[in-house]
């Protein structure tokens, strides 16, 4: 699917949002993120399979705005994608959205794991960091 | 900033609550964290909060919900709302609904901290300017006569102060306003809508005190023929003053404490727990560390409810405000009396401002309305007035006594006695006069009162009750 491709991270936005290198409380957030996020996707699986189409729309809305605060804005507009079908669609229809949601979290939660969004960019400032 | 501010952030995602609490905590802000309206509701009720960094998106209810809440409040925090929904009809709705600001996420922390600033100034400014107009406009605040430089700091520490439920402890010598000053903090906050209740501690027997206070049930002790609700009842979701708190015994002191702790009291025999949501204002004329070094007051206790301390000023040091009252009062007074006074001489002003005023504005009062009452004319002169002793203040951790005492005691009235015969009034009536002048003299107190009349305080509520 052409949305797994998209980078897990936009860094010209994390440099617009929190300066280039990213300043020191970007490294602490993108910790709690990383807790944070694994629990919004099983917050939201966990509500698919109960059919509870608000809790899952409230979880896809906080993981939308908690992703592209760290500037992982392809998960963001996944998240945005959910929350928008959960207020009109049956689970049937949001199951594919769900997965699209852990697709695009597999890839930040990998790169987080890695080193962070710079990891692996020569010309990247603050590699490695945190 | 020089002053810490306490700054509320209500959101649901750590990830973005911690970076808010991070940048603010950075440049010196005392946080708050909230991640459902309900604990957010429960933080402003709780504590003086400068700001709200309000997402409009909560788990258990619309961000909107608060402004509309927080709208009705007198003196509501500063609020900023933020959203990940940049409509400008959500915008312009929150504005409506009193916020200062919104941003949309996600947000840079620059942008937070400027924004966060603004809405302070923004509110500082608004409260100022609030405050200047009450006072100039009335010259005064809330009940409350006088703009000297002590009271207006007492005027912003009420107003600081009425928007939480902190409990507030008022100091002052007798007459200087500590009621006032608790009702003022009641109005002014979120609790104005439910009752304020005020008990003297010192002028309720000490054996009703605490059914008073807790209620009690039918049989719980000799002449309670019905189930009665006390002050806590009826203070539930308002505030509970209680005066002269040194006066209350240890015994009670204890369930006090544990009432104002848990918000759990008994009414007295029921054996069941009851709850109340009570904002406690404490207030004494003694200096309450004097009364906990002498065993007269719980430590504990003074400390739970000493958090916001308010010091009333005496007349003495209120400069202007004297005037100002003086001629309120006249006006007042001679309405009600039918006469014909518009004003002061400048010969009586200039004894007014220099009178040390012990009983304070309760004495005042009492000089003006003698005045009025036993005299007419357009302006009151100097020949009007009635001896106002010089004695030098009391020091102010000491009760008030009566002016002109010598070794703690009066001296007989001799200037006072009457020079015709007409003017002799029944001695029953004159020991109730004057029995009833020496309670308003010590605020209420009628042990007090009874401890300056050289009789016990059983004699004051035996005569009271024949009073009727």
């Amino acid at each position: 699917m052409p949305d797994d491709k998209p980078p897990a991270f936009d860094r010209a936005h994390i440099a617009d949002q929190w300066g280039s290198p990213a300043d020191d409380i970007y490294w602490t957030i993108l910790g709690i993120f990383a807790e944070e996020g694994a629990k919004l996707c099983e917050d939201a699986r966990a509500a698919l399979g109960g059919g509870q189409l608000q809790a899952l729309g409230r979880s896809a809305h906080t993981m939308k705005s908690a992703a592209a605060h760290v500037g992982a804005l392809h998960l963001s507009r996944c998240a945005r994608d959910l929350e928008e079908a959960s207020e009109a669609s049956t689970p049937q229809d949001l199951a594919p959205l769900v997965a699209r949601v852990e697709t695009a979290w597999a890839a930040v939660s990998k790169r987080i794991a890695e080193g962070g969004p710079m990891a692996g960019d020569p010309t990247a400032e603050g590699s490695g960091h945190g | 900033m020089a002053e810490q501010r306490t700054i509320l952030i209500v959101e649901d995602s750590r990830s973005l609550a911690q970076t808010c609490k991070l940048q603010l905590e950075a440049v010196g802000h005392r946080m708050l964290m909230a991640e459902t309206g309900g604990e957010a509701l429960a933080h402003l009720r709780d504590n003086t909060v400068d700001c709200v960094l309000l997402d409009l998106k909560l788990p258990d209810m619309d961000g909107m919900e608060i402004l509309r809440e927080m709208r009705q409040w007198p003196h509501a925090p500063a609020t900023v709302v933020t959203t990940a929904n940049a409509a400008l009809t959500v915008a312009v709705e929150a504005v409506r609904l009193g916020a200062f600001d919104y941003l949309v996420k996600p947000f840079a922390g620059a942008r937070l901290v400027t924004t966060v600033n603004n809405a302070l100034s923004n509110v500082d400014l608004k409260r100022e300017v609030e405050t200047f107009r009450r006072t100039v406009e009335h010259a005064g605040f809330a009940d409350f006569i006088g703009r000297s430089l002590p009271m207006q700091r007492v005027y912003r520490t009420i107003e600081a102060a009425a928007r939480s439920s902190a409990s507030v402890f008022i100091t002052g010598e007798s007459g200087t306003g500590k009621e006032l000053a608790a009702h003022a903090l009641h109005t002014l906050s979120p609790r104005a809508t439910r009752q304020f209740v005020a008990l003297n501690c010192g002028a309720i027997p000490r054996d009703l005190l605490e059914s008073t206070i807790f209620g009690h049930i039918k049989g719980a002790f000799t002449g309670a023929a019905n189930d009665q609700d006390g002050a806590a009842a009826r203070a539930d979701g308002g505030t509970l003053f209680l005066d002269e708190l040194g006066e209350m015994e240890m015994g009670l002191q204890t369930k006090l404490l544990r009432f104002i702790q848990t918000g759990a009291y008994e009414r007295v025999g029921e054996g069941r727990l009851r709850q109340a949501d009570i904002r406690f204002i404490a207030a004494t004329n003694r200096d309450p560390l004097e009364a906990v070094r002498e065993g007269r007051l719980r430590e504990d206790l003074f400390y739970r409810l000493f958090v916001i301390p308010v010091a009333m000023p005496p007349l003495r040091d209120r400069g202007e405000d004297i005037l100002l009252i003086a001629r309120r009062f006249l006006e007042e007074f001679a309405r009600a009396e039918g006469r014909a006074f518009k004003s002061l001489t400048p010969e009586v002003e200039a004894r007014l401002l220099a009178h040390p005023w012990p009983g304070n504005v309760r004495q005042l009062q009492n000089v003006i309305r003698n005045i009025v009452v036993l005299n007419d004319g357009p302006a009151i002169t100097e020949a009007m007035l009635p001896a106002l002793p010089v004695s030098a203040p009391p020091p102010s951790s000491l009760v008030t006594g009566r002016p002109g005492q010598t070794n703690g005691h009066a001296s007989p009235p001799q200037g006072d006695l009457p020079e015709a015969a007409e003017a002799i009034i029944p001695l029953a009536e004159m020991e109730r006069l004057y029995i009833e002048r020496a309670i308003d003299l010590h605020d209420g107190s009628i042990p007090l009162a009874a401890r300056r009349l050289g009789i016990s305080p059983s004699t004051i509520y035996r005569k009271k009750e024949g009073w009727g």
